[in-house]
């Protein structure tokens, strides 16, 4: 249980942190709108830039969703349902359909990376094509996360109906 | 590869993905695992790389990263408390008008729509500033709620939604010419629903009993003035900023979403200064939603991709095009599709998975793309308001105090008269495509 909270907390601050990204995305791309239009120099950075800042905008904030119940349901029933039958089927199912989904893609981004390092792949996109290493790697650990998340989630939805009683899981929200 | 025929493996794909979704598993995850499941069971391994790659190029989409930084925008403007004050100032200038808080109900949710792409945060800032207001007014239940209902949803259809930021990646148009497409419905739909408002209200003049305040009518006409400049008008330079700089191609939609995310935060230091907590209230908010998109975002691209990849594009093609009545009996069997799964599934989910299916078929039928792009979304759109499982209805009920004894079946009822204006909107741009098609033809680039 103690672990449980500690990833809990990693998974929220990793969270927390890579939400500044978007700060980040705005700074970066004002900059670029206005050094080309007021000092006619674009730069040749921007668009890659966007798009990997974005990406691990993107997958950094999918963790946290798991751990604050954020997702996207269809809760026809599901709002019905009591918490011991809602986490019956977050248990049942996770085996079925998160593990082997998150499990190959973590372990497919993992490989990627490792491909990009060997290769020193660099991005097809756009006119700068700069290393996708670094992004590659950052995708891979989003990926970790997720799947460390959807772990924890899987192990306190065991708890709680093996202790048939509410732990402390909504004192995050 | 698994001996099945394509029919067969459709139909078990949709139906398990159907089955977790309504037992309440999450929908990403849903559609993630259904999709490694079948893709392991047709492709074995090989799948595994393809998911990847598809994950890896949604992710790093340059358009996508428009939606963070739009929900920032939302977020920020919702933050700075100026919807209210929106509000506020067009109640002061349109008192005299009959039914004018409904009117203004609508005219609000118009404009916060083109900042707030977000339904929830406008029923729910409607629902709050103006349903007290019209209560104690004694205003008919099921006409403030309903106004309330239809003002909140145009958010997803106003530029710049979220909604066409997704749309035009996955059916490959340009989100800018979406964006222009979605003016004309956007704004029939709102002068359909002031017209309907004040035709109603001067019939029964009993539904919005006008009770002229003094205060109102003191307030002088500088007061006025300062009022529209601290609120209105901020507003309407943002909106007329991001999507002009689309317009003239000046700027990428992504690009335009980061000045404009820029000026809503000099908005809101403006309003009521930008506290630490505030900003990272909004940065939080943002990730939150970012996060939700980009679950559902992975998991559907991976199931699209399986599904076309075992033949289910033709299946439903062919299923779609076996349809009597021609290209128009085609059109319908499609709208209705969308329109019931709207009403359950969130819109995102039908976006990515719906959208790859239906445009190749709305192509062959020689549909023009932004056309058809606009009548899926207007559709969805209603289907966010109809009954009986309407996601506008229960944010609504959700922030209802039990004291005007609001129920959901005067929410309900509410909301019909303007599903019906809906339709005549729908009928309007059949009859009528330059509503549609006019802005993006004199689009610069």
């Amino acid at each position: 249980m103690g672990i449980l909270k500690g990833l809990d907390y990693l998974v929220d601050r990793t969270g927390r942190v890579m939400a500044w990204l978007v700060v980040l995305i705005i700074l970066t791309m004002t900059y670029e709108v206005v050094s080309r239009y007021v000092f006619d120099a674009p730069t040749f950075w921007s668009f890659d830039i966007t798009y990997m800042l974005g990406a691990v905008l993107f997958l950094f904030s999918a963790p946290s969703v798991l751990l604050h119940r954020g997702h996207v349901r269809v809760d026809l029933f599901y709002a019905r349902f009591s918490t011991k039958l809602k986490t019956l089927i977050d248990v049942v199912l996770t085996p079925l359909l998160f593990f082997p989904a998150l499990g190959i893609l973590t372990q497919q981004a993992w490989r990627a990376a490792f491909r990009a390092l060997e290769v020193g792949e660099t991005s097809m996109f756009g006119i700068w094509e700069p290393t996708t290493i670094p992004l590659r790697f950052a995708i891979a650990l989003g990926f970790s996360l997720l799947s460390l998340a959807g772990i924890c989630w899987f192990l306190r939805g065991i708890l709680l109906l093996s202790t048939r009683k509410e732990l402390a899981e909504d004192s995050h929200d | 590869m698994i001996d099945m025929s394509p029919e067969i493996i459709a139909l078990a794909m949709f139906g398990l993905l159907l089955t977790f979704i309504f037992l309440g598993y999450p929908l990403g995850f849903s559609l993630a695992g259904v999709a490694i499941v079948v893709g392991f069971l047709a492709f074995e391994t090989r799948v595994f790389n393809i998911l990847y790659s598809q994950a890896y190029g949604i992710l790093t989409n340059y358009i996508l990263v428009a939606i963070p930084l739009f929900v920032f925008m939302g977020i920020m403007i919702e933050q700075s408390g100026i919807g209210k004050a929106v509000f506020d100032t067009l109640e002061v200038w349109l008192y005299r008008l009959r039914g004018h808080i409904a009117i203004v109900v609508v005219l609000t949710g118009t404009i916060l729509a083109a900042c707030v792409g977000i339904i929830a945060a406008s029923v729910v800032m409607l629902g709050l500033v103006a349903l007290p207001h019209m209560m104690s007014r004694g205003y008919n239940k099921e006409l403030a709620s309903g106004a309330i209902c239809a003002g909140g949803t145009l958010g997803i259809l106003i530029p710049p939604s979220i909604m066409l930021v997704v749309y035009g990646p996955i059916a490959e148009i340009s989100v800018g010419k979406l964006f222009m497409a979605a003016f004309g419905p956007g704004l029939t739909l709102s002068a359909l629903y002031i017209t309907y408002i004040f035709i109603i209200t001067t019939i029964k003049p009993d539904w919005a009993p006008s009770g002229h305040d003094e205060a109102e009518k003191a307030i002088p006409l500088r007061t006025k003035f300062r009022l529209l400049f601290t609120s209105v008008i901020p507003v309407a330079v943002l909106v007329l900023t991001v999507l002009g700089s689309i317009f003239f191609g000046v700027a990428a939609p992504t690009e335009a979403a980061a000045v404009g995310a820029l000026a809503a935060t000099l908005i809101a230091l403006a309003r009521r200064g930008l506290t630490w907590s505030r900003l990272k209230e909004v940065v939080l908010g943002t990730a939150k939603i970012t996060g939700m998109i980009a679950v559902v975002a992975i998991g559907a691209i991976g199931f699209v991709g399986v599904f076309l990849a075992l033949g289910g594009g033709e299946v439903v093609g062919n299923f779609v095009l076996a349809a009597p009545g021609g290209k128009w009996g085609i059109f319908i069997i499609i709208m209705v599709i969308i329109f019931i799964l709207g009403m359950f599934i969130d819109w995102l989910g039908i976006i990515f998975i719906m959208v790859p299916l239906v445009t190749p078929i709305a192509e062959v039928l020689g549909f023009h793309e932004l056309w058809f792009a606009m009548m899926i979304c207007v559709n969805l759109q209603m289907a966010f308001m109809s009954p009986p499982f309407a996601v506008a209805i229960y944010f609504l009920r959700g922030i209802t105090p039990p004291k005007y004894g609001i129920s959901t079946a005067h929410i309900i009822r509410g909301v019909i008269p303007f599903i019906v204006l809906i339709w005549v909107g729908i009928g309007l741009m059949i009859a009528f495509p330059q509503i549609v098609l006019w802005l993006p033809s004199v689009m610069i680039r």
